[in-house]
């Protein structure tokens, strides 16, 4: 009880004190401020480190100042380049950052950026950031998402050097002549270009300059269609290219209910950009045109890899042509839905399947090669859910069989029309047409005008079984299939040879 | 040196009751009739002699006399005084007589006097102990273990009430599984040895280590919270009371699994038989590991080279191969003593067993079935069917050293325990697909070895003082735990057209590395005080306790690839030298492999736990016959987690991921209708709380069952329909629970009890399949749960029927238990959806791993006073565990439910020799040849397998020699 009066007694000294000295304190202060005197000049202060800067581009530099007497105004030089102030502080501030925009000269090596600011007094003070400019990047790593709309330039390799998604919204143009090279990994670091949901790819490239998707061990630069090291059979070295849009897919999710959505295969499921499908059927990813994808497919787990074109609820307002695929671990090209029309593909040396619908596709697949794949040269699904909207049509292939383990693969539902295919170059007798019979039976849509030309002393109803014989024609010289000229010149297939004398 | 050292010390113990060999001993313990503890200051006292001894807080007592026969008295204050006539000691033995009951004086009794042939069931002791204990707790003694002739504690523990295996390691009590059910050893957390559950497996603990297995139903308050079902408690062996010297043999043959020419194998390390790999499987490279990509743009360069030595430096075996088999052996050796140094008695025990067992399966059967599209057709669709023949040769290896100092009023305790255990699988099996499209048959061999290692330092210490009436109880154990599944193997082929191909339908063949280590610190600090208060004794404990553990796990895979070479079918062919890449030269063809742990491992983590608590109880009678207990525990518990998604983008590096405070009341009530009737009442609130692995970003891939954890902390949302599936909120349940009991204990170790159970779960935490993708799984809070039961135990002597027939015991138990847990709405949904025509799905069912029901029967003969029945022992033991939920359906995929299997033992044993030094007994197990199968159903369907195996009958002789 007395220990804490006693405390109590001293707290009540201690407190006199220090109102006391407070008191004096306060006084003298005005006494001070009754002075009139001019503020000290402004003071900068230059980022640290120096920026770099590639030859002619453009990068921002930000100065940090403090103006006692009040901004007024800035002045900017630079040396191996030019720069503009692009934001400053009010008029009368304080403090504030004056921001600089640097665009490099065309020499490389050191640069710097002089600004000067003048405060209502008229006093100034300068700092010099240091720029270094470097020769132009023509190897531009890719480490993160597109999340900007951005362009990939002719003459130049870009490397995806992760799972790299196109975010809604953002357009990626990929000009004329672009390498994209996928760095290794497979399972989680399985690298990939997604298009996502509501993003656009333009990728347009020419008969005379391809855009090329392949390795990083690929040597191969732009100029060239043939690999300079790498041969056409090898597989899995990358993921794949993925585009992922907003049409129609007939799809049941794990509830067993009809869903509009889904998730794409090969893409974590907490990762709501995997997301496709929708009620859009003229939705539209871009225009894909003139490309060649080669030695994809990685593993990402069990029964999971990635095909060499994914195209997921992809629209009919998507532009997709001259597309080729040499060498993936997985399918070529697989359509989960969608309505998008692809015309003049070419693939070849597919681990599994070359061409592979599901969840009632419904557009058009015209002109076609493929080449000895892995599996089945088609694999055509129905749908998954009830959603159907007609067909899907495959026309005008020329199918060269060699080592593939079968022709066609069809469900009792599948959704498709095929017409004028060709089967040539057949190695075993086991190489035949798969559910035909149940396909025919179910009514719903019927393929004409096959073509087969048979080894000697295979029959034509043990490779086209269920049936599939009626409509095939044992021929000596084709009168269907693809228009091969449309291949020429950008893909590696025929600039290989595998497409003379057929 | 230090060994020599320890040797010498062990020797010089061996040999100190040499000194004292003129006289004989007396040892044993006295314990309270009426609290069921051992009771400290007791005197023992040798009539007509001056020869006298008090027990130690122990309850024990040893008296060292001449040779000759004794009366003795044993008595203390206020307890009635017992008289044991015709002690005959012999120079040098020692004559035990344990568990003296000593109860409190009544007006109406005497002095009671008993013959010491009366002390002979030790069953008695875990009764006493089951009687008087504040919880509801169950239980197998030291002699009981014995008595079944189980090896391991998981074939043990599935006899004691209430108590059930899942996969024959798992323990759950009433029905309650991993997440509800915790095992602790000698009253101390340890860690787990698989990565994807908290309990611990139990048939890494052999038998002849343990003295005793006690099962906590209820919960008090020095007792850790994170338990609803049950805690078990292994408490290792302490020293004995006189010196103990075995060695024991047992070989057991089982016609379908020995002398077997198909039975499967592969080649392992030199060591395997040691428990251990020694190498041979060890991972071909930890850094520096190229892509096959580098080693194509540089085939004769570094990365070139490098690759081309390591998958050179893979294990070239991928097949499993016929070799005849063994049979099941092992043997063991066990030594203990104590002896009396002045004011001191030291004690020691040395025990090691190993365990070689070989199992082999034929035409075992794991399948994945579902349910059709079209939902007019009930039966359901066979997906995957693996159907062959597997091996498995498993070696246990079990070391326990103690060593413990004792005073009148202290005792200090150190023991080593060390369990090593190691076991190599191979199969081939037949194997068809038939899902979404992708058909096709083929073979594939499977080629398996897990190493598990246990060590375990207890030191814990005693002190009690029977004049200020404090008793205080401190453990500390660290304890480290290592799984490691080096080089599992896998390799399917399709088999098509007569040819073999390996290719990305039928998935590429898996090398891959597994490892998982934890380390435990663990402490408690127990202090009792009883004092008087108007007239009544009053208990109050408190105390403290402290866990630390930290758990990492990694899993590293490559995924191989054989290019453009013809296979045959022959999965050696993969790693054969003249396959390798660059195959004759060529860089596009030959095995290659890839390494999806690089950069970016998602099958990794690391996390650890602190949990602190504190407690207090206090035990009155608040009316003569009626014990109250009422207790409150505070625990203060906090995880931390490194590890990121598969997409690197969420990342946890060492963050707080739980941060909870939780207090937990406890009241027990026990009223004494009668000296041999309680009657029991608890209740309590307990918690459980998500694991390591549950509460992360994880995305764990099983390259075995194909599925994909996904951890609790991951949202599940569709953002284009801005639905939320689950919002990463994970959270622990909190569990009510109450316990009614009423028990009957008629001597002689004989009791019937009957107890009803109820308990509520507060957002229980079970594996959800996500939306969107299947195979995936996450854990989640989902509608509230409710389990009721009712149990029945029962153990009676036959001389009921009739006097012959005295020499017969019955032991009985049988659990009823039901669940149900509210349907969560996605599952509810997906339950809908998947529903067949004409099919009611109500909005709650069956908690997973919950069994309806389980019976233990027994019927044991403990041997006549004399002739050749004298030391005969034998039983037959049944048991059986209802249908249970094991896998939870969803949407397509039907439930998955373990059949009953019904296991009936016989076990007998004889002592024979001049002192009844050799122990003959036979083994007889599942004599019923029963099959172990898990099946899918489904509404209106009939039965499929998920998995099937015959283990077939096997008989098992050992020997015991006692010196």
């Amino acid at each position: 009880m007395s220990k804490i009066k006693k405390m109590k007694t001293v707290n009540l000294k201690f407190l006199v004190i220090l109102f006391g000295l407070l008191a004096i304190s306060i006084t003298s202060c005005k006494k001070d401020s009754d002075l009139v005197v001019i503020p000290d000049a402004p003071s900068l202060t230059a980022p640290g480190t120096a920026s770099v800067v590639e030859e002619g581009m453009t990068t921002g530099i930000t100065f940090n100042v403090t103006i006692p007497g009040g901004y007024a105004s800035a002045t900017v030089t630079a040396l191996n380049g030019s720069a503009v102030i692009s934001t400053a502080p009010a008029v009368g501030s304080k403090t504030g950052n004056v921001e600089v925009t640097f665009t490099a000269g065309n020499t490389s090596g050191a640069g710097s950026v002089t600004l000067t600011v003048t405060d209502k007094n008229q006093k100034t003070d300068d700092a010099t950031a240091i720029v270094t400019v470097e020769a132009e990047l023509f190897i531009i790593p890719v480490n993160s998402n597109i999340s900007d709309n951005t362009t990939w330039e002719t003459g130049k390799t870009y490397i995806l050097n992760n799972r790299i998604f196109v975010l809604n919204g953002v357009t990626l143009t990929i000009e004329p002549g672009v390498i994209v090279k996928g760095s290794a990994g497979s399972d989680v670091n399985a690298t990939a270009l997604i298009v996502a949901q509501g993003a656009k790819i333009m990728a347009e490239g020419t008969a005379n300059q391809p855009i090329i998707f392949t390795s990083v061990a690929d040597n191969i630069v732009s100029g060239e269609i043939a690999s300079p090291n790498l041969g056409p059979t090898l597989n899995g070295l990358w993921g794949g290219l993925i585009v992922l849009g907003k049409a129609h897919i007939s799809y049941q999710d794990d509830q067993g209910q009809d869903s509009q959505t889904a998730s794409i295969e090969g893409i974590p499921p907490d990762d709501a950009n995997g997301i496709y499908g929708g009620t859009d059927d003229a939705d539209n990813s871009g225009v894909i045109k003139y490309v060649s994808i080669r030695h994809g497919g990685t593993s990402i787990g069990e029964g999971n890899e990635i095909n060499g074109l994914t195209l997921g609820g992809v629209g009919s307002g998507t532009v997709i042509e001259n597309i080729e695929i040499v060498s993936n671990q997985d399918d070529g090209i697989e359509w989960f839905g969608g309505t998008v029309n692809v015309t003049n593909v070419v693939v070849w040396n597919t681990g599994d399947e070359a061409v592979d619908t599901d969840q009632a596709y419904a557009g058009t697949v015209d002109n076609v090669v493929i080449i000895n794949p892995g599996d089945e040269c088609f694999e055509l699904d129905g749908p998954e859910g009830s959603y159907l909207n007609g067909a899907h049509t495959i026309q005008n292939v020329t199918a060269i069989v060699e080592n593939a383990s079968g022709l066609i693969d069809f469900d009792d539902n599948t959704n498709v029309t095929m017409k004028n295919i060709l089967f040539r170059d057949l190695t075993l007798n086991t190489q035949n047409v798969e559910g035909y019979a149940g396909y025919l039976a179910a009514g719903n849509f019927t393929s004409s005008d096959f073509e087969v030309i048979l080894p000697a002393g295979f029959t034509l109803p043990e490779i086209f079984e269920g049936g599939s014989d009626a409509i095939t024609a044992s021929v000596t010289t084709a009168t269907v299939g693809a228009d091969l000229t449309e291949f020429a010149t950008w893909s590696w297939a025929a600039v290989a040879g595998e497409l003379s004398g057929l | 040196m230090r060994v020599i050292r320890i040797s010498m010390i062990i020797l010089l113990l061996l040999n100190i009751n040499l000194v004292f060999g003129q006289n004989g001993f007396i040892r044993g313990s006295v314990y309270d009739g009426m609290t069921g503890e051992f009771l400290p200051g007791v005197t023992i006292f040798a009539e007509g002699t001056t020869v006298g001894a008090a027990t130690d807080l122990d309850g024990k007592f040893n008296l060292s006399i001449a040779p000759g026969t004794y009366q003795l008295r044993i008595s203390f204050i206020s307890y009635q005084t017992i008289s044991l006539s015709d002690i005959k000691v012999i120079e040098g033995e020692v004559i035990l007589l344990d568990n003296l009951k000593l109860d409190e004086v009544s007006f109406e009794l005497g002095e009671a006097v008993v013959t010491a042939s009366y002390i002979r069931n030790t069953e008695t002791a875990m009764l006493a102990m089951k009687q008087k204990s504040v919880n509801l707790i169950d239980g197998i003694s030291s002699s009981g273990l014995k008595k079944i002739g189980d090896s391991d504690v998981a074939s043990s523990i599935k006899r004691v009430t209430g108590v059930s295996l899942e996969g024959g390691k798992y323990v759950y009590v009433r029905g309650l599984g991993d997440r509800y059910t915790k095992t602790i050893m000698n009253g101390l957390d340890i860690p787990g040895l698989d990565p994807d559950r908290n309990t611990i497996q139990m048939d890494i603990f052999p038998t002849n280590i343990i003295d005793n297995l006690v099962v906590y139903k209820t919960f008090s308050a020095d007792l850790p919270a994170d338990f609803t079902g049950g805690i078990v408690d292994i408490n290792i062996k302490d020293f004995p009371d006189s010196k103990k010297a075995n060695i024991s043999m047992s070989a057991a043959y089982n016609p379908g699994s020995h002398f077997n020419k198909d039975y499967l194998t592969y080649a392992g390390g030199k060591t395997d038989f040691l428990g251990y790999d020694d190498g041979t499987r060890d991972i071909p490279a930890l850094d520096n590991i190229p892509f096959f990509t580098d080693a194509i743009t540089d085939p004769n360069g570094p990365n070139g080279i490098r690759y081309r030595s390591i998958i050179e430096s893979f294990n070239p075996i991928m097949a499993a191969q016929k070799q005849q088999s063994f049979m099941d052996y092992s043997v063991g050796t066990s030594f203990g003593n104590q002896f009396a140094a002045r004011k001191y008695t030291l004690g020691y025990v040395v025990s090691l067993s190993y365990k070689n067992n070989t199992d082999f399966y034929e035409d075992a059967i794991f399948s994945k079935y579902a349910l059709s599209n079209d939902k007019a057709v009930t039966e359901m669709e066979r997906r995957e069917f693996q159907k062959g023949d597997y091996g498995i040769n498993n070696v246990l290896i079990s070391a326990l050293a103690g060593f413990a100092i004792k005073s009148k009023n202290a005792k200090l305790r150190l023991n080593l325990m060390h369990l090593q255990n190691g076991e190599s699988k191979a199969g081939i099996f037949d194997y068809d697909k038939n899902n979404l499209g992708t058909t096709f048959a083929g073979i594939q061999h499977n080629l398996e070895y897990t190493q598990r290692s246990l060590t375990n330092i207890l030191i814990d210490g005693k002190y009690s003082s029977p004049q200020t009436n404090w008793d205080v109880v401190w453990k500390f154990a660290p304890t480290v735990s290592t799984i490691k599944d080096p080089d599992i193997r896998f390799t399917r082929y399709k088999f098509e057209d007569d040819q073999y191909s390996i290719g990305t339908e039928v998935g590429f063949p898996i090398r891959s590395w597994r490892e998982l280590n934890e380390i435990n610190l663990a402490g408690v600090l127990h202090l009792t005080k009883e004092f008087e208060l108007k007239n009544q004794t009053i208990k109050l404990k408190f105390g403290g306790a402290y866990t630390y553990k930290n758990r990492d796990y990694n899993l590293k895979n490559f995924a191989i690839n054989i290019r453009g070479v013809d296979l045959t079918g022959d999965p050696n062919e993969i790693f054969d030298e003249d396959n390798l890449w660059p195959y004759h030269g060529d860089i596009y063809t030959g095995t290659t492999y890839d390494a999806g742990f690089i950069p970016n491992n998602r099958n990794k983590y690391e996390s650890d736990i602190e949990n602190a608590a504190g407690y207090s109880s206090v035990e009155f009678n608040p009316l003569k016959k009626l014990k109250a207990i009422v207790g409150l525990r505070v625990e203060k518990y906090q995880q931390h987690y490194t590890g990121q998604n598969q997409t690197g983008d969420k990342v946890l590096d060492n963050d707080i991921v739980m941060n909870d405070l939780d207090f937990f009341p406890s009241l027990n009530l026990i009223y004494n209708l009668n000296k041999k009737q309680n009657l029991r009442f608890s209740y309590a609130k307990t918690i459980a709380r998500p694991s390591f692995k549950e509460l992360s970003f994880s995305q764990i891939f099983d390259p075995i069952s194909g599925f994909t954890f996904i951890g609790g902390l991951s949202k599940d949302e569709n953002l284009f329909t801005n639905t939320v599936y689950w919002d990463g909120n994970l959270m622990s349940t909190d569990i009510h629970n109450f316990d009614l009991r009423w028990e009957l204990f008629h001597g002689s170790g004989q009791t019937v009890s009957f107890s009803l159970f109820y308990k509520k779960f507060i957002n229980p935490i079970e594996l959800i399949q996500y939306v969107r993708s299947p195979n995936a799984y996450q854990p989640r809070n989902v509608g509230d749960g409710q389990v009721y039961g009712a149990e029945i135990e029962l153990r009676q002597s036959l001389n009921l029927i009739s006097e012959t027939m005295k020499d017969f015991d019955l032991t009985f138990n049988f659990t009823y238990t039901k669940s149900k847990v509210e349907l969560s709405n996605t599952e509810y949904l997906a339950r809908i959806g998947a529903a067949r025509d004409g099919e009611d799905i109500g909005t709650y069912r069956d908690m997973a791993g919950q069994a309806p029901y389980i019976i233990n029967a027994g019927l044991a003969y403990n041997g006549s006073d004399d002739g050749f029945f004298k030391n005969l022992e034998g039983g037959f033991y049944y048991n059986v565990q209802g249908e249970t939920l094991d896998l939870v359906g969803i949407a397509d995929r039907p439930d998955v439910y373990t059949s009953p299997f019904h296991s009936l033992n016989f076990n007998s044993s004889k002592k024979f020799g001049k002192s009844e030094s050799i122990q003959l007994g036979i083994n007889v197990e599942n004599i019923l040849n029963q099959d172990r199968a898990s099946i899918y159903k489904s509404y209106k369907a009939s039965d499929q397998f998920f998995e099937s195996r015959s283990p077939g009958t096997t008989f098992k002789l050992n020997v015991t020699y006692v010196f």
